[in-house]
This record gives C-alpha cells, sequence and structure tokens, in this order.
C-alpha cells in the first residue's frame, strides 16, 4: 500500500533571540494509507510543530517531505493552499467555527476556494459530511446554538468534505469532557473504519489508546513508534 | 472564490456591525453628497447664466443714474433723460440701437377685470434686444414711439387677467390708469429668470409712458447695443466720454450714471460660482480624505477582530489573493454604499433647493453620478489596500494561535 506521508530528516528549528530552539530535530516516518496515528508527547515537545509540517502550514528547516506521492518541501505559498485545499483537513482544539454562520455554510468553506466545485456541488457536499457526522437536524444552527461537542462534529465535518487524503487534529478533545471526548473518538474510529487516514496529537494516553499507532515525541525527537491495539470508543461510552 | 460569494461575504460583514458600517461611510456620504451638489449646481447655474445673458443680449450696455449715500438718504446723482439720450444716439460710432427704458406699474382695466401690471416703456425694437418676440398681433413701430401713440402689447398673465377665455385682446382697448390704450399684440410665454417674469408685463412706446401715463421726463435707464461683444469695451469708454462730456464733469470728478456691461456681469457671476465651486470641492475633498482614512481605520479593526478567521480560512486553502480579494471587496462595498447614499442625499438636498428657488432648475447630471461611482471605487481600493495586504500576508499559524 502507498504510503501517504513520507518524511526523511525533517527538521524545524526556530531562532529566538539569537538562540537556536530546535522544535523538530531529525525525525524520520512514514504513515501508510488507512492509518490511524496519535501523535503523543508532553507540552513543547514539538506536537504542533510536527502537524504544521503535515499540514502544509509551514516549511521545514531542512529534510523532506512527501504528501499523498507530491513532493512539498519545494512548493511556494499558492501551490501549498492548493494542496491544503485538496488534500488535508484540519480539526483543532478550539474548532474554530465561523460566527454567527450557520453549521451548513461553515462546512461548505473549504469548497469556496476550489474553482472546480460549483455551488450546487458544494451544498450538496456539505449536507452529506454534516449527515456523516450526525448533524442532518442541525445544519441551519449557528455555532452559538451549538453544544462545543457538536461544534467539534461541525469542524470534522468540514474537515472531510473536501475528501482529504489526510485528517490532522491537534488536540481535538482538548476542551471537551470526557464523554464527549469518546464520542468524538468513536467518530474518528468510525472514518477510520471508511478508509480515512488520520493524525490525531493529543497528550492524554487515553485519547492515544483509541488508536492504531503511537509516536511519542521529547524535545523534538521521536522517542517511542508502537503499533496498538486500539480500544474501542463505543464499547468505553457503554461502560461509562 | 467566485465573485458572488465575495460580495455576499463582504455584505454580511458590512451588516453585522450596521451601526459601524454606517458611521464609517458618513464621511464618504458627506463628501460625495458635496461632489454631486457642487457638479449639479455648477451645470445648472451655467446653463441658467447662459441662458439668462444671451436673452438679455451680452452685446448691450445699460447707462442708468448712479446712487450716492449721503448721510442716511440715498440719492441720485444724475436722471437720465433726453439730453443724454440725444448725446449718446449722437457720439456712439458703434452702436446699433440706442433705447430708452422706463418701467412703471399702473392699475389695467378692461370691463370688470382689473389687475395691476408692470409697465415697460422703450423703443420699437425692445422686445427684439429682449429677446422676447409676440405670439399673435404686432409690435408698435418707430412711428408709434414718435407719436406718442396710445398702443401696447402684453403678456400672457395679463391678457388671462383681463380677457375672458376665448376672447380676444387683439384691438381691444384697455386702460393703463385713466389712459386708454389699443392691445396691438401678445407677447410669446417665456420662463421666468431671476424672479423676473415675461409673462405679467405690458410694453408700450416710452414716449406714451412717459408724456402720458406718468408724465415724467427721466429715464430708468438707456440701454445700447452693439453688433458684436468685440465693440462693448470701445463702446463703454466712448459712453463714459460722452458723459462726462454733458454733464459737464472734470476728468477727475466722479462718474455720475453706472455704465453696466453685461458681459462683466456674468464674469462676476461665474467668479461667484467658482468660488462656491471651490469651497463645495474643498469639503467633497476633505470628507473623501476623513472618509476613507475612516475606511482603512475600520478595515484595520476588522482585519485583527477576525485574525482567527483569516487563519483558518488560510489554513483550509484560501491563497492571498482571496484574502486580499475579500478584505477589498468589503472596503470597496462600503465607499461605494457610502457612495450611494451620498448620491441620494445630494440629489435630495439639490432638488429640495430646486424646490425652494424658483430659477435653479433640477437637472439630473448623470456625469456627476459617474465620478461619484468612480471616486467612491477609488477610495474603496485605495484605502482598503493595506489593510487587505495585511490581512493576505498573515501567517496561517500566528493568526490560528491569536486570542
Ligand atoms: N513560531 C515559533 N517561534 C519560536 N519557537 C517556537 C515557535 N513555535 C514553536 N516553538 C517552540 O518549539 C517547541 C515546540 O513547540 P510545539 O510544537 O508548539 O509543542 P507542543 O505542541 O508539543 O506543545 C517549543 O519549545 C516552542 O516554544
Ligand atoms: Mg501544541
Amino acid at each position: 500500500m502507498m504510503n501517504t506521508i513520507e518524511i526523511i530528516h525533517l527538521r524545524r528549528h526556530f531562532t529566538v533571540g539569537g538562540e537556536t530552539v530546535r522544535a523538530l530535530d531529525d525525525v524520520s516516518f512514514s504513515i501508510a494509507q488507512g492509518e490511524f496515528v496519535s501523535i503523543m508527547g508532553t507540552s513543547g515537545s514539538g506536537k504542533s510543530t510536527l502537524l504544521n509540517l503535515l499540514g502544509c502550514l509551514d516549511t521545514p528547516t531542512s529534510g523532506s517531505y512527501r504528501l499523498d506521492g507530491e513532493d512539498v518541501q519545494q512548493m511556494n505559498d499558492n501551490q501549498l493552499a492548493s494542496i491544503r485545499n485538496r488534500k488535508i483537513g484540519f480539526v483543532f482544539q478550539s474548532y474554530n467555527l465561523l460566527p454567527r454562520t450557520t453549521a451548513l455554510e461553515n462546512v461548505e468553506l473549504p469548497l469556496f476556494y476550489n474553482r472546480h466545485i460549483s455551488p450546487r456541488e458544494r451544498t450538496q457536499r456539505a449536507k452529506e459530511a454534516l449527515r456523516l457526522v450526525g448533524l442532518e437536524s442541525r445544519m441551519q444552527h449557528t455555532s452559538a446554538q451549538l453544544s462545543g461537542g457538536q461544534q467539534q462534529r461541525v469542524a470534522i465535518a468540514r474537515a472531510l468534505v473536501n475528501d482529504p487524503v489526510l485528517i490532522l487534529a491537534d488536540e481535538a478533545t482538548g476542551n471537551l469532557d470526557t464523554r464527549t471526548s469518546y464520542e468524538i473518538m468513536e467518530l474518528f474510529q468510525k472514518l477510520h473504519a471508511q478508509g480515512k487516514t488520520i493524525a490525531f496529537v493529543t497528550h492524554e494516553p487515553d485519547i492515544a489508546a483509541f488508536t492504531t499507532r503511537m509516536i511519542r515525541l521529547r524535545d523534538g525527537r521521536i522517542v517511542e513508534d508502537t503499533p496498538n491495539t486500539p480500544v474501542s470508543a463505543t464499547q468505553m461510552l457503554q461502560s461509562l | 472564490m467566485i465573485i458572488i460569494d465575495t460580495l455576499r461575504l463582504a455584505l454580511r460583514a458590512l451588516l453585522r456591525n450596521r451601526m459601524r458600517t454606517f458611521l464609517t461611510m458618513l464621511g464618504i456620504i458627506i463628501g460625495i453628497s458635496s461632489v454631486i451638489i457642487m457638479m449639479s449646481l455648477g451645470s445648472s447655474l451655467t446653463a441658467v447664466m447662459n441662458d439668462t445673458f444671451s436673452s438679455m443680449g451680452t452685446n448691450s450696455i445699460s447707462v442708468s443714474g448712479k446712487w450716492e449715500r449721503e448721510g442716511g438718504n440715498w440719492r441720485m446723482l444724475h436722471e437720465m433723460d433726453m439730453g443724454d439720450l440725444a448725446a449718446l444716439r449722437e457720439g456712439c460710432n458703434r452702436a446699433s440701437v440706442i433705447t430708452p427704458v422706463v418701467v412703471t406699474t399702473m392699475p389695467l382695466v378692461f370691463g370688470n377685470n382689473s389687475h395691476s401690471g408692470r409697465i415697460e416703456g422703450g423703443g420699437e425694437e425692445h422686445l427684439k434686444i429682449n429677446n422676447m418676440a409676440v405670439e399673435r398681433g404686432c409690435m408698435f413701430d418707430s412711428c408709434d414711439v414718435l407719436s406718442y401713440a396710445k398702443v401696447c402689447v402684453i403678456g400672457r398673465t395679463v391678457a388671462e387677467k383681463l380677457f375672458a377665455d376665448g376672447e380676444d385682446p387683439i384691438g381691444q382697448t384697455i386702460r393703463c390708469g385713466e389712459v386708454p390704450v389699443m392691445v396691438t399684440g401678445v407677447l410669446e410665454h417665456r420662463e421666468k429668470k431671476f424672479g423676473y417674469d415675461f409673462d405679467d408685463l405690458v410694453v408700450m412706446p416710452y414716449t406714451t409712458v412717459m408724456k402720458r401715463l406718468t408724465g415724467n421726463e427721466y429715464f430708468d435707464d438707456i440701454t445700447i447695443t452693439c453688433p458684436s461683444t468685440a465693440d462693448i469695451e470701445y463702446t463703454a469708454a466712448e459712453i463714459e466720454q460722452l458723459m462726462r462730456y454733458t454733464h459737464g464733469l472734470a476728468p477727475d470728478d466722479p462718474i455720475d450714471v453706472s455704465i453696466n456691461v453685461q458681459s462683466e456681469t456674468m464674469e462676476q457671476l461665474g467668479d461667484i460660482l467658482s468660488i462656491v465651486i471651490l469651497v463645495l470641492s474643498i469639503i467633497a475633498g476633505i470628507s473623501l480624505l476623513v472618509g476613507g482614512i475612516g475606511i482603512m481605520n475600520i478595515m484595520y479593526v476588522t482585519v485583527t477582530e477576525r485574525t482567527r478567521e483569516i487563519g483558518l480560512r488560510k489554513a483550509i486553502g484560501a491563497r492571498q489573493r482571496n484574502i486580499m480579494l475579500q478584505f477589498l471587496t468589503e472596503s470597496v462595498v462600503l465607499s461605494l454604499t457610502g457612495g450611494l447614499l451620498g448620491i441620494v442625499v445630494g440629489l435630495g438636498i439639490y432638488a429640495l433647493a430646486a424646490a425652494i428657488i424658483e430659477q435653479l432648475p433640477f437637472t439630473l447630471n448623470v456625469g456627476a453620478i459617474l465620478i461619484s461611482f468612480a471616486v467612491c471605487t477609488a477610495v474603496g481600493l485605495f484605502f482598503g489596500w493595506y489593510p487587505a495586504r495585511r490581512a493576505a500576508n498573515l501567517d496561517p499559524i500566528q493568526a490560528l494561535r491569536y486570542e
């Protein structure tokens, strides 16, 4: 099977006040299509830095990154924007939905920046994505009218709507209580079962337990990379 | 992103903060309404002026007695008389028509109807040099002037007041005060100008007015018409010399008559008009500048407020130019909406002014409206450029982290 992500000797250094911060230092790994990977580590270990690179929001200091067979490190801003638009779905800790905008419009948003998708198709696909996350009855609600868990579902629908090769989540359950977190993880497991490739940043071991592979970072380096037999979120919910 | 979507987005963002949007637009509204008022006023006043002066005859000079303030009273230094008329007729080489004018008001009676009418006494050329004409009947001739003939031509309003519907005034004899006068013609209708009603008028030989109606031996003024504008200056100088000589004035004595050259009056009015336009232009310029700065300011605020939104849009695939376009559209829509309101307000004020001031015609100045739209677009683009560029250049990672 083809690797969705291949990174080799990836480095990301920041210079702060004359000193070099090695946020990522010589990281190499691959993620195969269909994997559900958690990226773990303490605060400041470089998880977000890695995720920003994987999401093409940032460019590495050195090393190479292939996403879905395309070499990313040579691309300019416009090409990166286009890659993000077509190949990546982001889920953030704080949802980042537009205020006073309906769930449907929020989900449509990525498709606005794809010239090849007509307004009709846009709405159709957004509705489908909302159905997939179980919010078909809340399409016309604005973010203020939705609970935290529902808002995160809208955000997941937004990440799905462009049918990306990779879903990236940064502490996506960080703002949610345990039950809601498990519900969100249940949704991620469902997406994984449908074949989605997911990289999920978290510092909570019980959340990482739902994934099929755990990568642990410390001071910008990989210290652990092990396969995992995932716990079923559905079962965990029943036992709550 | 399709332009319609961008427009919808801009409208929504602007409607979200209605009060703020409106206040931001105020500068543009004031600026554009000034532009509209200024340009409309400019074009219609120029039209009125040209029209009026061509009807008065730009090639004419009017000579009248000069008033002087003496203590608390006004005193006339000299009254125009037959001697002046004779001197001018004798001495003005390049003049084509020299005719005195006397004006009075008299009760006019026909049958049971009466009307208080303005009576103008002039020579047989009176209608021609004032750009008037008879519609029916005929004007009196030089014989009538010489013989104090009791004839007149009347304006439409006078005809309506004195005669019943369908009754023909021509050939009828009306009474001016105690004097019976025969109507020989009815004047063509003309629009009022500067409060002067060309329809409410009786025109008679000046000799008749002076000898039979008023008994006055002085003229109100003497009008000298030249064949072309080129002769005006020469003739005006000639008139001054003739008057000085006739009235026995020394070269350094102040002149005792006023010599009014119409084209000078036109120039003076033109000067006043250009001052008015200059003041309005300054107001327009300043308020457009202030309005533009207001737009720039509010766009910076908007960009800062929506930093996370911008970060998100970039994360999900918006290019720099998409973001740039989004915010530029917003500033242009803001300033164009302000401009639209400014056009409405400006036209409203101008229409109101035209309704109140009778002499001011309302003309829709399409050029002014087009220029306003162009100016607003330019203001929106110019003052929206830097805020939009700041938005477009935001780093998505930093922007998403922004609190
Ligand atoms: N833009 C930046 N400029 C300077 N230092 C940064 C920047 N981004 C991250 N870092 C540093 O890199 C290290 C890793 O940060 P980060 O990836 O955010 O960690 P995590 O997400 O695991 O908490 C930290 O020491 C952080 O201070
Ligand atoms: Mg982090």
